[in-house]
């Protein structure tokens, strides 16, 4: 694969990768796709392989074949336990400070 | 009141345990001798007595057909614990039991000991490049790239980052159980691990002092806390997330990572976690649970993606266009 291929297979991941609201100071896989952009790896890495396996993550490949049941996405012990984090996740970047310590506050009591 | 050092008898009789452990061949396989289970456990003989009844699913109580006014000793053990108030009192122990074994599936992945530490003068351990005590270790995680591992660092971090990897999985199949059951069997599937990683503290790493090992737990209890949130999170929003999430916790957002790895990793999860779905209740409440290795999902791995060869379009080569001038104001 040459360089140029290369560069445009980076280029086309870094638009579909998924962001990470949640962690904004964390690194971010971002920067790793975007380092390999701008300069190749040490030689043992085989880029096709690297590119090749970035594109099986996006596509969900992995999920697909081994798609989980029910049983787990809705376990009897919390059947709402995904589908409440999913909410969470979607709401936590945006919350302030205040609302954050409301929600430290209501959390403290919780009604059976 | 305990002292606050592990004395240096009881400090002895561990590295003399683990030397004996290492030097007897570790047949960690699915047949395991019995004495072995018991050599770096913390628990008593009443304990292991209790151990043999395993099975937490309530059974449906059949009504005995011969003799009815016969008094039945066998079950009334059983019996007992299917009421409210006792099974409260003894699930606990039985989920101790079971979470043993259950911890030891992942604790199997990868092991690792410090040489140095086993001579006679004990020497200071190797040091890597980010000051951590460098091991020489088992497992497909940590055995060499040229041999077709993941060339992991052997540290106690690795360690602790693999087997917490194992044990979310367990976790996410004993999220199935009854709700009265779960948070026990959680709980207990987590002492194991703390017992154990305080262990490895103590013996290899040298850390007599409890204050300084209760830091390290806390600070150990945080990641696991957050390697929760970020692999559910992953198992919710897709592979992508999830191998994120398997690059910042296992391979520290190293840069040098290789991609190919974390996608294998990723897969093996994926692969794991269907597995462990669809074992039954009893089957894994029994403690009878292996891993497999990452030979069942290389080939998948190396699938090849249709993406290779679709062509680009300019939506795609949106990074490689030179910088936007900043917004007039």
């Amino acid at each position: 694969m040459s360089r140029q291929q290369t560069i445009q297979h980076y280029a086309r991941l870094l638009t579909r990768w998924p962001t990470d609201r949640l962690r904004p100071e964390h690194p971010h896989f971002q920067q790793l796709l975007r380092k390999r952009l701008q300069a190749a790896p040490s030689s043992h890495a085989n880029e096709a392989r690297e590119v090749n396996a970035a594109y099986l993550l996006i596509d969900n490949a992995f999920a697909k074949q081994y798609p989980l049941s029910e049983n787990v996405m809705k376990p009897t012990s919390a059947p709402t336990h995904y589908t409440d984090l999913e909410r969470e996740l979607d709401e936590a970047p945006d919350r302030t400070w205040w609302d954050g310590v409301v929600k430290r506050v209501k959390g403290l009591v919780r009604l059976r | 009141m305990a002292s606050n050092s592990v004395c240096a008898s009881c400090l002895r009789a561990l590295r003399q345990q683990a030397r004996k452990e290492i030097q007897r061949q570790p047949s960690l396989a699915s047949i395991r001798p019995q004495h072995t289970r018991r050599l770096l456990s913390t628990t008593t003989r009443a304990l292991a007595a209790e151990e043999q009844p395993r099975s937490t699913k309530r059974q449906p109580s059949k009504p005995s057909s011969a003799n009815p006014s016969a008094f039945d000793l066998s079950q009334l053990a059983s019996q007992l614990r299917k009421t409210d108030t006792l099974r409260s009192a003894t699930e606990p122990y039985i989920a101790y039991g079971s979470t043993e074994d259950l911890f030891k599936a992942c604790a199997r992945q990868c092991d690792y000991n410090i040489p140095n530490v086993l001579k006679q003068p004990p020497e200071p351990a190797p040091k890597n490049a980010g000051q951590e005590d460098v091991g020489v270790g088992s497992g497909w995680w940590v055995t060499p790239k040229e041999q077709g591992g993941l060339g992991l660092d052997v540290t106690f971090n690795t360690w602790a980052q693999v087997v917490f990897l194992h044990m979310y999985m367990m976790t996410v199949r004993l999220r199935c159980f009854p709700k009265e059951h779960a948070g026990i069997w959680h709980q207990n599937l987590l002492d194991h691990f703390f017992y154990a990683a305080e262990d490895k503290m103590a013996v290899w790493h040298g850390m007599t002092a409890r204050g300084v090992r209760n830091k390290y737990l806390k600070d150990l209890w945080l990641q696991w806390r957050g390697l929760l949130l970020s692999y559910d999170e992953g198992l919710i929003k897709g592979d992508a997330v999830l191998a994120t999430a398997v690059w910042r916790n296992l391979f520290k957002s190293s840069e040098e990572a290789d991609i190919a790895d974390v996608a294998l990793v990723t897969a093996y999860m994926r692969r794991q976690l269907l597995r462990l779905d669809e074992m039954g209740d009893d089957v894994f409440a029994s403690g009878e649970v292996d891993f497999e290795g990452p030979a069942a999902v290389k080939a998948l791995a190396e699938k090849q993606s249709p993406w290779m060869h679709k062509s680009f379009s300019s939506e795609d080569l949106k990074e490689l266009e030179p910088a936007q001038a900043p917004a007039q104001k």
